[in-house]
C-alpha cells in the first residue's frame, strides 16, 4: 500500500487531458457494466410480470410490486432449506478446510521433517493428475456412499493443494528463531504450531478462508452430481432448478398453443427474486471485504 | 561423524543414525506429532484423488454397475471403449469446442485484463481507482447460476434486453438461444466479464512493482503518457503474461463445467459450439448412464491434461522460477 501511495505522488499526471478523460470514461464504463446486471436483476424482481413481458427488464420500472417475493415466501420451505444446507456447508466447510490445510502445511514447512519431500510429492501429484469426472463420481457414490448426504458437498472441497502450498509459503517466511526459542522453553511441536505459528498466520488464513467460503457458497457442482433429493439441494442448485424449468419451457415451446401457455407462467419475477435471495448475502458483505479479496489474490499470485 | 564412528565401534548405533526400516520408524516416532498433522489432508486426497486415479482402469473394462469397476471383466479388445468413443461424432466436436473456446477465453481475457490494469493504473484519483477495481472484481465472486440469470435477461428471445434494443430500432428479434453461431462470442464476453477483473489485479500488482525511476527517466526524456505505456509498461508486463498464459494453456482441456452447464444447460440446439468435453462427459454419464464411453473420454482428458500441465509448468519454471505452479 505504501508503495502505491508513493507511486501516486511521484508520477506526473498533466499529460494530455483528452486522453485522461477517455481513460476515466473507459474505466467507469467497464466498472458500471460489472454491476449493471445486478441492478437489472434487482429492479426486475420488483417488476410486474406483465410489464416484463411487454417492455422487457427495465432499470426504472413503471410500477413496483413485491409480488414475486410474496410468492417466494408463501412457500418458504425450499428457499429456507437451501439456506440451511448452504450455511451448514459453508461454515463447517470453511473451518474444516482451514484446519486441515494449515495442519498439513506446517510439517511441509519444516526442514527437521525428514520425509516432507515424499508428502509434498504425494500432494503435488493430485494437482497434475485427476481421475476425471466419471471415476470420481463412481468413487463418491459407490465406494464412499456420499449420495444424498450433506457430507457430499463438504468433503470433496476440504483439501486444496494450492492453498496448502500457499500457507506453507507463508509459514516459511516467518522467522525461525521464534519456534527455536519456544523449543528451548520446552514447548512441544503441536504447541509451537498452535500458539506461535497459527496466531502469526492470520493474514494468509483470512485470505484463504474468504476465498474458500465463497467457493462453498457458490458451489453447486457437488450438489448437482451427488444429490438428487431436493432436501439436499443447496441454495444455488435450487435457483438452477427454477432457472432451467423456466428456460426449458421457453426454449422448447414450438407449438403456438404451448407458447401461449408458457407466456402466462409467472416464472420470470420469481426467478429474479430467487436469484436476488441467493446472491444477496455476497453483495451485502462484498463492500466490506473487497480489499481483503484484492490482497488475497496478490498473496496467491506472488507465490503459489 | 566421529560420534557415529565411536558408536559403531562400540556396537551401539544411535537410533537417529540407523539406516533402513528402523531409521524410518525412528523418524516417524520422533516427529509423530508433525507426521500426524499430514494425516487428515492425505487421507482426503487419497479418497478423492487417488481412488479415482485407480478407477481410471474403468476405461479398459466392460463395465457392469452391479460388479463395480474392479469386479467387471476386461473389455475385448482392451481398447474397445475407445473405439466407441471415437465412433461418436460428438467426441471430436467436444474436443474442438474445448480447444477453441478455451483459447478464445484465454486470449481475450488476457488482453482485457492488461488493458484494465493499465487503465486503472492511470487513474490517480485514489478512491475512484479503488471503487472501480472492486466493482470489476465483483463478477468473479458470483456463482455461475446467477450469471446464467443475467445472460438470460440479456439474450432471451421474448423480452431480453438486446432484442428489446433491436426492436426499438425496428429490427427483427434474434433467436439467440437457437443459434449456435453466436455462442463462442457470447461465452467469451461472459468469461471476460467474469474473470478479467481478477487477472487485472495480478497485472496491476506487476505494474505497481515497476521501478518508478524508469518512468521518471522517460518523463525527463519527454515521453508522453501513451509512449510510457507502450515502451515501458507493456514490455515489463510480458513475463507475467507469459507465465499466466502458460498456466492457462496447462488447463486447456479442462473447462469450468458449471459455467457451461448453467449458461447453456441441456440446450441441444447450441451443442455445435458449446458442447465441451466436460459437458459431453457429464451428459453421457448422468443423462445416458453410459460409464464406458464417458469413462474413455474422461480418461483421455485426464491423461492428456496431466501431460500438458507438466510440460507447461516446465516451461514456466524455466522462464521464471517463482511463477511455476510447482
Amino acid at each position: 500500500m505504501a508503495a502505491e501511495d508513493s507511486a501516486v505522488a511521484v508520477r506526473p499526471q498533466k499529460d494530455n487531458s483528452i486522453f485522461t478523460v477517455l481513460i476515466y470514461v473507459a474505466v467507469i464504463a467497464f466498472a458500471f457494466s460489472c454491476v449493471f446486471p445486478f441492478l437489472l436483476m434487482l429492479t426486475g424482481s420488483f417488476m410486474v410480470e406483465d410489464d416484463i413481458r411487454r417492455y422487457g427488464y427495465q432499470l426504472i420500472p413503471k410500477q413496483l410490486t413485491t409480488y414475486a417475493y410474496q410468492i417466494l415466501f408463501l412457500f418458504p420451505g425450499r428457499i429456507l432449506n437451501g439456506y440451511r444446507i448452504t450455511l451448514i456447508t459453508t461454515i463447517t466447510g470453511t473451518l474444516a478446510h482451514l484446519v486441515i490445510c494449515s495442519l498439513c502445511a506446517y510439517p511441509l514447512s519444516l526442514k527437521s521433517v525428514k520425509y516432507r519431500r515424499a508428502f509434498q510429492v504425494f500432494i503435488l501429484i493430485t494437482m497434475v493428475l485427476n481421475g476425471g469426472m466419471v471415476s470420481w463420481y463412481y468413487v463418491c457414490t459407490r465406494m464412499l456412499g456420499l449420495r444424498n448426504t450433506i457430507l457430499s458437498m463438504i468433503l470433496p472441497l476440504l483439501v486444496s493443494p494450492f492453498n496448502v502450498f500457499l500457507i506453507r509459503g507463508y509459514y516459511m517466511s516467518l522467522p525461525e528463531e521464534m519456534a527455536e526459542s519456544a523449543t528451548i522453553d520446552g514447548a512441544g511441536q503441536f504447541r509451537i504450531f498452535a500458539q506461535i505459528i497459527l496466531p502469526l498466520s492470520k493474514p494468509v488464513l483470512a485470505a484463504v478462508g474468504l476465498f474458500i467460503s465463497i467457493t462453498f457458497w457458490n458451489d453447486w457442482y457437488h450438489s448437482l452430481m451427488l444429490n438428487d433429493l431436493p432436501e439436499y439441494f443447496s441454495l444455488q442448485l435450487n435457483l438452477r432448478t427454477i432457472v432451467s424449468q423456466v428456460q426449458f419451457l421457453r426454449s422448447n415451446s414450438y407449438a403456438a398453443g404451448m407458447r401461449e401457455l408458457v407466456a402466462n407462467l409467472p416464472g420470470e419475477g420469481v426467478k429474479l427474486a430467487t436469484a436476488m435471495v441467493t446472491v444477496g448475502p455476497i453483495i451485502v458483505i462484498y463492500p466490506f471485504v473487497q480489499k481483503y479479496f484484492v490482497k488475497g489474490i496478490m498473496v496467491g499470485a506472488v507465490k503459489g | 561423524m566421529s560420534d557415529g564412528n565411536a558408536g559403531r565401534a562400540a556396537g551401539i548405533i544411535p537410533w537417529n543414525r540407523r539406516k533402513g526400516f528402523a531409521g524410518v520408524l525412528y523418524e516417524f516416532w520422533k516427529n509423530k506429532t508433525l507426521y500426524a498433522m499430514f494425516l487428515p489432508a492425505c487421507v482426503l486426497l487419497f479418497l478423492f484423488n487417488y481412488l479415482p486415479l485407480f478407477g481410471l482402469t474403468l476405461v479398459f473394462k466392460n463395465f457392469d454397475f452391479g460388479k463395480g469397476i474392479f469386479g467387471s471383466p476386461l473389455q475385448t479388445p482392451w481398447y474397445g471403449n475407445f473405439i466407441f468413443l471415437f465412433k461418436n461424432e460428438g467426441t471430436f466436436r467436444a474436443i474442438r469446442n474445448t480447444l477453441i473456446n478455451n483459447l478464445s477465453f484465454m486470449v481475450f481475457n488476457t488482453v482485457a485484463a492488461i488493458l484494465l490494469a493499465i487503465l486503472l493504473n492511470e487513474i490517480f484519483h485514489r478512491r475512484l481507482k479503488q471503487v472501480a477495481q472492486s466493482m470489476t472484481l465483483l463478477p468473479y465472486f458470483i456463482s455461475t447460476v446467477v450469471i446464467s440469470v443475467f445472460v438470460y435477461q440479456v439474450f432471451n428471445t421474448n423480452n431480453g434486453m438486446i432484442n428489446g434494443i433491436l426492436s426499438s430500432f425496428g429490427m427483427e428479434p434474434v433467436g439467440w438461444y437457437e443459434t449456435p453461431g453466436y455462442w463462442r462470442v457470447i461465452l467469451t464476453i461472459i468469461y471476460v466479464w467474469k474473470n478479467s477483473g481478477y487477472m487485472a489485479v495480478i497485472y496491476l500488482a506487476t505494474i505497481t512493482g515497476i521501478d518508478n525511476t524508469l518512468f521518471e527517466a522517460a518523463e525527463i526524456d519527454g515521453a508522453k503518457r501513451f509512449q510510457r505505456i507502450i515502451y515501458i509498461t507493456l514490455p515489463l508486463l510480458i513475463p507475467t503474461v507469459i507465465t499466466m498464459s502458460l498456466l492457462a494453456v496447462g488447463r486447456i482441456l479442462n473447462s469450468d463445467f458449471t459455467f457451461y452447464y448453467a449458461i447453456v444447460g441441456d440446450n441441444a440446439l447450441l451443442y455445435k459450439t458449446t458442447d465441451v468435453l466436460d459437458t459431453f462427459i457429464f451428459r453421457n454419464l448422468r443423462t445416458l448412464g453410459d460409464f464406458t464411453m464417458s469413462g474413455a473420454a474422461s480418461f483421455i482428458q485426464s491423461i492428456l491434461s496431466g501431460v500438458i500441465l507438466v510440460v507447461c509448468n516446465m516451461f514456466a519454471r524455466r522462464y521464471d522460477e517463482n511463477a511455476a505452479l510447482f
